[in-house]
């Protein structure tokens, strides 16, 4: 009794070998399709349209369908391999389809390059089997051949695939090949993105020798963390390239390690900040560690030794940066980014932060710059969530290169993750 | 020479000539339409195999299916009790072919796909909107009658 598995193995090995061929007008009526198709979906160019139909009324008019072989070239596709034969007949009597070809052909250089929408093209067809000339080939001949070609040859598929020209989102009847492996590009339809967009972010030095509050200083700084919020604006220039921009805040954050004295004479000692109102304290820097700093100005007992002025610098900021593609997936893509942004200053503060007092602000910065720029490079990785909605995260560095209008030692920088939820249209 | 490898698996998806013809012509012009869209790194003849498949299955998507339940009747007619032993060699291409073709279409489809080009029940669903549970069934049935075709031509051919 036959089992399963031996019904399986009978047809498979039966029609494995298996191969056939179609009734010859098959091919006869393939090419007629394909030059019918051709006329259907020609773009709405004017000049155009007129070539088409300029070319099917020739094609038309060497092949009339009554079927009179005596007058008509012989065109049903021979199997085997000695076409030319009957190609050379049809030299002769094409000549008028040729002229016409040739005009329109001259016309346009580069048809395929021109064309939005993807037409059965003799210049297609003629790139599809690497023919050189085609100039003085008439379509219908070409098409024949080609399709010649096609059951007498094995194709290469690297030779197929030479083109860069973008694949086209179309409709297909055959919805399947949409999920195929056939590779679907990302329709690039989708140039504008907005992103709101929110970062942490935290300041930093590159050279934590002097600080911000007196070029005299000697002392701790440290960056703080803050949090920046804004809006970016992302155009795609093309698959790899985009190109963006947004509105930003953005807050530098530094805390000057001090010691606080108190004194009857009221002193401002430090040459960068400008006080609110007179303060009964003056300050020295904390120094390094272990090392016994000798305050300034006449003795006095140490109120707080663990104070610290807090600058706060905040900034609109635009920038306008690169992104440019790296790796991609069907979900993620990694960008990297670089560019630079204009910074307009908004908040200036400087802020006691002690023990003994409460924490206020005291004063400002006086030699910050109003107008700054910074240098900025990152990676920004997106996560699709959907076609027109991604997540993005994208950790950036931006470095500051005007802050202070005299203290060139202090150059800030700025560490942040911006993230946010890009909108596609 | 791909055109006869193409024309062959239409045949097999078929139920006659005509019919594959007409697939086989849909996937050229399909081909010659996407063909900038195959990518440099997959199998050539697999992806013009794909588009001819898809050709087929959307051709007898478009059938009603009461064709289906007609000639499942037409099977329980048909079939026979027999303990004569088969002999594979004697089955030839020719025969196997109408064998197929003679399937309804959902089990020829079926059969096809999972047999002879090695799809799984889960994409065979998928292709075919139908359950993965169906898409067995119509193996076993399809598996079953061209089992007692089998048998019946082989006893005629004992007798004979």
């Amino acid at each position: 009794m036959m089992n399963q598995k031996d019904i399986d193995r009978l047809f498979q090995e039966g029609l494995r070998d298996f191969e056939a061929s179609p009734s010859p007008d098959v091919w006869q009526q393939i090419e007629h399709r394909l030059t019918h198709k051709k006329k259907k979906r020609i773009i709405p160019f004017f000049w155009w349209s007129s070539a088409a139909v300029i070319l099917i009324v020739g094609l038309l008019f060497i092949n009339p369908k009554e079927g009179n072989n005596d007058n008509v070239p012989n065109i049903t596709f021979p199997i085997v391999t000695d076409s030319s034969e009957s190609e050379d007949k049809n030299e002769n009597t094409n000549n008028k389809v040729e002229v016409v070809v040739h005009k329109e052909l001259k016309k346009e250089k580069n048809y395929i390059a021109s064309s939005k929408k993807e037409t059965i093209t003799t210049k297609k067809i003629a790139q599809f089997f690497n023919q050189e000339s085609i100039s003085s080939t008439s379509p219908k001949k070409l098409i024949k051949r080609t399709i010649h070609q096609f059951k007498t040859t094995e194709f290469l598929s690297s030779k197929i695939i030479g083109n860069e020209k973008k694949p086209l989102s179309k409709t297909s009847l055959i919805s399947f090949l949409e999920k195929e492996n056939i590779e679907k590009k990302e329709p690039v339809n989708k140039k504008w993105a907005i992103q709101p967009s929110l970062a942490y972010t935290k300041s930093n030095s590159l050279s934590n020798e002097s600080s911000p509050v007196s070029d005299m200083f000697s002392s701790n700084v440290s960056g703080q963390s803050s949090v920046a919020y804004g809006v970016k604006i992302k155009h795609s220039i093309n698959e790899k390239l985009a190109i963006q921009t947004g509105v930003h805040s953005q807050k530098l954050n530094f805390n000057t390690d001090v010691n606080l004295y108190t004194n009857t004479i009221v002193s401002n000692n430090l040459s960068n900040i400008s006080f609110d109102n007179d303060a009964e304290f003056y300050y020295t820097g904390s120094g390094t560690a272990g090392e016994l700093v000798e305050p300034i100005g006449p003795s006095g007992s140490i109120v707080d030794d663990n104070a610290s002025l807090e600058q706060i610098i905040g900034y609109i900021e635009i920038p306008v940066e690169l992104s440019y593609k790296i790796f991609s997936s069907k979900k993620i893509n990694t960008h990297i980014v670089g560019g630079f942004s204009s910074l307009f200053l908004n908040k200036n503060q400087v802020n006691l932060k002690s023990n003994i007092v409460e924490e206020s602000q005291i004063g400002k910065t006086n030699n910050l710059k109003s107008v700054n720029f910074s240098g900025n490079i990152g990676l920004d990785v997106t996560l699709s969530i959907t076609k027109d909605w991604n997540l993005s995260i994208n950790p950036m560095l931006k470095a500051q290169l005007n802050t202070f209008s005299n203290n060139t030692q202090f150059t800030p920088y700025f560490l942040a993750v911006y993230t946010g939820v890009s909108y596609s249209f | 020479m791909y055109s006869s490898k193409l024309f062959a698996l239409c045949l097999k998806y078929s139920s006659n000539k005509q019919d594959a013809e007409d697939i086989l012509q849909d996937s050229f012009i399909i081909i010659f339409d996407k063909i900038h869209q195959f990518r440099k790194d997959g199998s050539f003849e697999g992806w013009l195999k794909r588009i001819t498949i898809n050709t087929a299955l959307q051709k007898y998507r478009e059938k009603s299916p009461l064709q289906l339940i007609k000639s499942k009747r037409v099977f329980q007619e048909e079939k026979e009790e027999t303990t004569f032993p088969y002999d594979i060699t004697r089955v030839d291409l020719d025969m196997l072919l109408i064998l197929i073709q003679q399937l309804p279409d959902r089990y020829r489809l079926v059969f096809n796909l999972y047999v002879l080009d090695n799809y799984s029940h889960k994409e065979i669903a998928e292709m075919l909107s139908i359950s993965e549970g169906t898409s067995k069934s119509n193996l076993s049935r399809a598996r079953t009658i061209l089992k007692e075709k089998i048998m019946n031509h082989q006893k005629k051919q004992e007798k004979a």
